[in-house]
């Protein structure tokens, strides 16, 4: 493929220390997003998903151990990098929108305050330019009268224009990588719309890599190019948007797609038989294999190999082999 | 002859009052629930849908209107509601983790109305009911009997709230968003459990979302109502094929979907725009004018009336009465 990429997660191995011992979350995570590609990473609460995202910025809680793996940005490791080199990655290539924006925008202080201090500390700007850069930021974002936006506090806002506020300062300057975690799962539906339509075509217009996460299905295909599945610290099958929801090849994204209820209001499903594993003790092979109706012996022995089933749509189960 | 509501909600009015003004949660609605059957109630935060439910189950007295349940008038404070009827309408909350309570075991939770109610005697009777309704939501009574909400799953902690709402065998029961929480997978079983159990009581209920591909797999007739009124009134299946009120259509058009059949039924040609309005000052005449993109003048001036446009499908929208 002839695509720059731009983000490499190879056989990425992460786990968290408690007192209850150690949970081995992550069990081989593989990701790639190439440049301005809009990628969508699907699954429940606890596959995994927000741990993967918070791995490629290093922002993982203390207690985090990054076992194996290789996060390439642009060819550099990220997991090697110092100090110096992850602030600039955080401060100027990769952003993240967080699911709350209650919590991500501190309370104390006006809106305009927040992204002044983020801006001048990048950028190393004077007021006057900040401001500039500021105002023009919560302009693209679509909110009405940046000026007043700029002068209230985060609870004079509501809860749609606190995320334009999140997404304005995300892509301030010329950032490279969005992540976006869940950044429309507390709006209504019609402001989830109107937010997700302002992301996307802010994606398109300034070409920036999007990683969207998120449990709403629904929203992830409609706005993105290529699709990973997680389950229990897996990707466990991947392709372009469109093929993956049409016709989804492993067992666990066949039975996810058809718990979610449907506009036509057909076929409803009794949901899926027994719940995500115990992380402390993960089941051997396939981490499926205990809910899967079509386990075979070697389900249980190993994890299976990813194979190409149709033009770039990848599983990794073993009822795909040969 | 008995009538063919169970509840009929006429002239509904709650208003809060705060320091900032007068919160009009529920202005002046009025809707019908069929027995047997299931009522959607869909609308966005705000819109005063809970509000709507817990003034029905006696949470809060009507601040004005009436609510007959069975033609009886239950519009008097919760202490002077015959306990009768508080058996006979139970309500299953949004968030499972804050409706149990931590401290006890869930016998105890499912127990309690049991014993409120008097409807067991000795503690075998209890153990043995709960027993029975806790297999009724499909979680293995002896495994769940003796455990505390703190070592139960989201979606084990909803069908322990369930198993509670229909112990003391309740003909309604008002569904907060009870799988709003819960992950897809959960909410299936969850919602399944609720299916099978409307069949199998004849249970008729208040399902009150703001998924709408929800309550198209789940209810009879859906009640749509934005900042406090009713907008849109009609039989499920007419709703999805024909959805009137602009501010129904933008509901739609925001759904995310999975299929091509489903893109089918989202109305074209209307995209979201705008903010619901506040509740203390709500916009002057249709409460929805600001966001339409049909406002006319009229909607600005006059508040337009819920009208029946056919059978059993009302709206309450300028562009379709006297024309």
């Amino acid at each position: 493929m002839s695509k720059e990429v731009l983000l490499e997660i190879k056989n990425l191995h992460v786990g968290y220390k408690t007192h209850m011992g150690v949970s081995h979350v992550l069990n081989g995570v593989n990701l790639t997003v190439h440049k301005g590609e809009r990628v969508g990473v699907i699954g429940e609460s606890g596959s995994g998903k927000t741990t993967t995202m918070k791995s490629i910025l290093r922002i993982l809680p203390s207690n985090a151990i990054i076992k194996k793996g290789e996060i390439f940005y642009k060819g550099k490791n990220v997991l090697e990098m110092k100090e110096d080199e992850l602030l600039n990655l955080r401060r100027k290539k990769i952003s993240m929108i967080f699911q709350d924006p209650t919590s991500a925008l501190n309370p104390l202080f006006k809106v305009g305050q927040i992204m002044l201090d983020i801006i001048k500390y990048s950028y190393k700007l004077e007021d006057e330019e900040a401001k500039e850069m500021a105002l023009k930021a919560l302009k693209e974002a679509a909110l009405p009268d940046p000026e007043r936006v700029f002068d209230s506090y985060p609870f004079q806002l509501s809860g749609g224009m606190r995320q334009r506020v999140c997404i304005a300062l995300a892509l301030i300057g010329d950032r490279e990588l969005i992540i976006a975690d869940e950044p429309t799962t507390n709006l209504d539906v019609t402001i989830k719309a109107q937010v997700l339509n302002l992301l996307t075509s802010l994606v398109r217009e300034k070409n920036v890599g999007w990683i969207f996460v998120s449990q709403a299905l629904g929203a992830v295909r409609e706005n993105v190019d290529r699709v990973y599945v997680m389950y229990a610290g897996n990707i466990i099958e991947w392709g372009p948007s469109r093929k993956v929801f049409s016709n989804p090849l492993h067992p666990y994204t066949q039975k996810l797609l058809e718990c979610v209820p449907k506009l036509t209001g057909k076929e409803f499903s009794k949901g899926i038989r027994g719940r995500i594993p115990n992380y402390f003790k993960p089941p051997s092979g396939c981490r499926f294999h205990p809910r899967c109706d079509y386990v075979l012996d070697e389900c249980k022995k190993s994890v299976p190999e990813a194979v190409e089933v149709e033009h770039e749509h990848f599983v990794a189960c073993n009822l795909y082999r040969r | 002859m008995e009538d063919e509501y169970i509840l009929k909600i006429q002239n509904l009015k709650k208003y809060f009052e705060t320091p900032y003004g007068t919160v009009k949660a529920v202005d002046n609605i009025s809707l019908k629930v069929r027995k047997g059957t299931t009522m959607g109630l869909v609308g966005e935060s705000g819109s005063g849908k809970s509000t709507t439910g817990h003034v029905v189950v006696g949470l809060f007295p009507p601040t004005s209107g009436k609510i007959l349940f069975k033609d009886r008038d239950i519009s008097m404070p919760l202490e002077k509601r015959p306990k009768d009827l508080k058996r006979d309408i139970q309500m299953v909350f949004q968030d499972p983790a804050s409706s149990l309570n931590p401290k006890k075991i869930v016998r105890d939770i499912v127990g309690l109305p049991l014993k409120v109610h008097k409807m067991v005697e000795t503690r075998e009777e209890l153990e043995e009911k709960v027993a029975k309704l806790l297999e009724m939501v499909e979680l293995p009574p002896e495994d769940f009997m003796y455990r505390r909400p703190a070592d139960l799953g989201g979606g084990e902690k909803q069908a322990v709230s369930i198993a509670r709402a229909i112990a003391t065998n309740p003909s309604f029961v008002i569904f907060d968003e009870p799988t709003s929480a819960l992950d897809v997978s959960i909410q299936a079983k969850i919602i399944n459990s609720i299916l099978n159990i409307q069949r199998e009581f004849k249970l008729s209920s208040l399902f009150i979302t703001h998924d709408l591909s929800l309550m198209r797999n789940i209810s009879s007739e859906v009640t749509i109502m934005y900042l406090g009124k009713v907008c849109e009134i009609a039989p499920t299946d007419v709703f999805f094929q024909k959805p009137l009120h602009p501010y129904t259509q933008m509901l739609l058009s925001s759904v995310p979907v999975l299929t091509e059949e489903e893109e089918k039924l989202k109305p074209k040609g209307i995209t979201s725009q705008g903010e619901i309005g506040s509740p203390i000052n709500p916009p002057s005449g249709c409460r929805f004018h600001p966001r339409c993109p049909y406002a006319k003048d009229i909607c600005r001036k006059k508040e337009p009336k819920l009208v029946e446009v056919e059978p059993g499908h009302f709206v309450a929208c300028h562009l379709y009465s006297e024309r």
